[in-house]
C-alpha cells in the first residue's frame, strides 16, 4: 500500500514549525513543486478568500501530494461537501475557519474523519493512496491519522472556548486568525497588541494542555512572527503568491525608476 | 473615449522610461491592475516561455484597456494568426521574439498593421476603440496609432539588421532578449561583456537614427540597467511575476527557517 506521508504532520510530531506558502492568484497544478523549491513545507489553498472551486483544489492538492508538500485547503464554510470532497479529492487537511465552540468544532471532524472518530462518508481510490484500492478497515484508521483537522479561532468567544475546543478528539491544530480576531476585538491590524498576545497565550496553554499544536494566519511582520513562534506557534502562513510577486515587483520598479530620476 | 489610451506609448512618447513585467504565473484577468498598483506602465503576457492560450490572454488584455497599464503580448511564433488574433482580442502590443532578418520584421508588420502600413486583416468592432463602430478608415488608422510593434534581436546576426529593421516603417520598438543574444554570442549572462555592450551601441544607435524606441529585458543590476538605460533603452522589461514569487518566497522561508525556538 502506497500512503502518501503527510509531511507536515511529520514535522510537527518531530517538534518541527510547519511553514506554508499561500495560494491566492496562482491556478496551475505547479503550485506544490513552487512550494517545495521555495522551502515551505505545506500548500494552503484557500477557497475562503480565494476563488477556487472544489475541481480546481484537488487538481492543484492531488499533484502536490508527489512533492513531499502537504495540500491543505481551508475550505469556505462548516459543510460536509466542502470538507469531505476536497479530502476525496487529494488534500491532507482542512482548515475550518471561524469555529467559535465544541459544538462546530466537532461538527468540522465529525465531516473530516471516517468512523469511529466520525462520520465522513467512506470512499477508495484515492489520491492519498495513489489511486491504489485499499481495504476499508485499512483505509479508514490510516487516512484519520493521515489527515490533519485544523479550526480557526477568529472571535473573542472563539479564544474563550479554545481549552475545550482543543480537548475534541480529532482536531489536530488550533489556529488564531489574527485579521479577523483583531477586527473583532475591535484591534484591526494590531498584532502586537497585549490582548492579541493574550489570545495567542490562550490557545498555545489549550494546545498544550491537551497535546495539540498552535497555528497562527495574518501575521507577516518578521519580529513578530518571531515573538509568537518563541511563545509555541509550531504551523503557520509563511505568506501568499501574490503578495510575493507584489513584494518584489514593487521594490524592482522603485529599483528601476530611481537609475532613471 | 472610446479609443483606450495607450499609455505606454504615450509615455515612450514623451522620452519617458516604460516598465513593464512578463506574466507567466498568474492567470487571471487583474493582471493588470496587479501591474499598476505596483508601479508598472505595461504587462507583457508570454505566450513563448509559458502554456497560456490565446483566450486567457486575450481576457488579460481586454481587462488592462481600462485599467491604464498598456498589454503587449509576446507571441510564440512568426505566424500572422499569433499577432492578429491577439490584436482583435486586445492587446495593444505584440513582440515577434527572435527576429533574424529584415524579412521576418517586414512580416511582423504586416500582421499587425492595417493598410496603408501592414496587411492585418480587418476584424469589425475592436476593444480597442471600446467595439464602437468607425468607418473602416477611421478603425484603420486609429487602430495603427494604438499598437506597438515589437520586435527582438536576439543573435549577433540580428543585431547587425538593427539599423534596417529600425528603418522599417511600422516597427515601433528594437528590443534585445539579453538572456538569449549573450547565449547566442557565447557569453551567456555576461551583461556587462564588451560584446553586449557593443550590441546594445548598434541597436540604440539604430533607434535614435530612425526615431524608434529601444528596450531591454533581462537586466536588473544596476552596474548593467543603468548602463543600458544611459545609453537610451526606455522600453524596460523589469522581471516576471515567477521570478519575483520564487524569490519573495524564498526570503521569507529563509527567515522562518532561521528562527530559533
Amino acid at each position: 500500500m502506497a500512503l502518501v506521508p503527510n509531511h507536515t504532520k511529520e514535522k510537527l510530531e518531530a517538534g518541527g514549525i510547519a511553514f506554508c506558502f499561500g495560494l491566492r492568484v496562482g491556478r496551475t497544478v505547479n503550485a506544490g513543486m513552487i512550494a517545495k523549491t521555495c522551502g515551505f513545507d505545506w500548500l494552503f489553498i484557500d477557497m475562503e478568500h480565494g476563488s477556487f472551486d472544489v475541481d480546481l483544489a484537488c487538481q492543484i492538492a492531488s499533484v502536490a501530494l508527489e512533492t513531499g508538500v502537504t495540500p491543505i485547503v481551508r475550505v469556505p464554510g462548516h459543510q460536509h461537501f466542502h470538507i469531505g470532497r476536497v479530502l476525496d479529492g487529494g488534500a491532507q487537511g482542512i482548515i475550518a475557519p471561524h469555529v467559535n465552540d465544541v459544538e462546530e468544532a466537532e461538527a468540522i471532524v465529525r465531516y473530516a474523519k471516517f468512523p469511529p472518530i466520525g462520520k465522513r462518508s467512506m470512499t477508495n481510490n484515492l489520491p492519498q493512496f495513489q489511486m491504489e484500492r485499499v481495504p476499508g478497515k485499512d483505509l479508514a484508521p490510516q487516512l484519520n491519522d493521515n489527515t490533519l483537522v485544523i479550526v480557526m479561532l477568529e472571535t473573542p468567544e472563539a479564544i474563550e472556548n479554545a481549552d475545550a475546543i482543543a480537548a475534541v478528539d480529532g482536531v489536530d491544530i488550533l489556529m488564531i486568525g489574527t485579521n479577523d480576531l483583531c477586527a473583532e476585538m475591535g484591534i484591526p491590524g494590531e498584532f502586537n497588541h497585549e490582548r492579541t498576545v493574550a489570545a495567542y497565550q490562550a490557545m498555545i496553554d489549550a494546545c498544550n494542555k491537551h497535546g495539540k499544536y498552535a497555528a497562527m494566519g495574518g501575521v507577516y511582520d518578521h519580529d513578530l512572527m518571531e515573538m509568537y513562534i518563541k511563545m509555541g506557534v509550531r504551523f503557520m502562513l509563511g505568506g501568499a503568491d501574490l503578495g510575493f510577486i507584489m513584494g518584489a515587483a514593487q521594490k524592482r520598479s522603485e529599483f528601476l525608476r530611481a537609475l532613471v530620476d | 473615449m472610446t479609443v483606450k489610451p495607450n499609455r505606454l506609448k504615450e509615455k515612450l512618447s514623451a522620452g519617458e522610461i516604460g516598465l513593464g513585467f512578463s506574466v507567466n504565473y498568474l492567470r487571471s484577468p487583474d493582471v493588470a491592475s496587479i501591474a499598476s498598483a505596483c508601479g508598472y506602465d505595461w504587462i507583457k503576457p508570454d505566450m513563448e516561455h509559458a502554456t497560456y492560450d490565446i483566450d486567457m490572454v486575450s481576457q488579460m488584455c481586454m481587462a488592462a484597456l481600462d485599467v491604464g497599464c498598456t498589454s503587449v503580448v509576446r507571441v510564440p511564433g512568426k505566424q500572422h494568426f499569433h499577432a492578429s488574433r491577439l490584436l482583435d482580442g486586445g492587446a495593444q502590443g505584440v513582440i515577434i521574439p527572435h527576429v533574424d532578418s529584415v524579412e521576418e520584421a517586414k512580416a511582423a508588420v504586416d500582421w499587425c498593421k492595417f493598410p496603408p502600413i501592414g496587411h492585418r486583416s480587418s476584424p469589425g468592432p475592436v476593444p480597442q476603440l471600446s467595439y464602437a463602430k468607425y468607418n473602416l478608415a477611421d478603425t484603420m488608422r486609429l487602430s495603427n496609432e494604438n499598437i506597438m510593434v515589437v520586435i527582438m534581436l536576439e543573435t549577433w546576426d540580428a543585431i547587425q539588421l538593427a539599423d534596417d529593421i529600425a528603418a522599417l516603417e511600422g516597427v515601433d520598438v528594437l528590443h534585445i532578449g539579453s538572456n538569449d543574444l549573450s547565449a547566442d554570442m557565447g557569453i551567456p549572462g555576461q551583461y556587462d561583456h564588451e560584446k553586449m555592450i557593443e550590441s546594445f551601441k548598434i541597436m540604440t544607435d539604430a533607434c535614435k537614427k530612425h526615431g524608434k524606441v529601444a528596450g531591454m529585458g533581462g537586466i536588473y543590476d544596476e552596474e548593467n540597467a543603468t548602463r543600458y538605460i544611459g545609453m537610451g533603452c526606455r522600453f524596460i522589461n523589469a522581471g516576471g511575476d515567477l521570478g519575483f514569487m520564487t524569490g519573495g518566497a524564498q526570503q521569507r522561508s529563509a527567515f522562518l527557517n532561521s528562527v530559533k525556538y
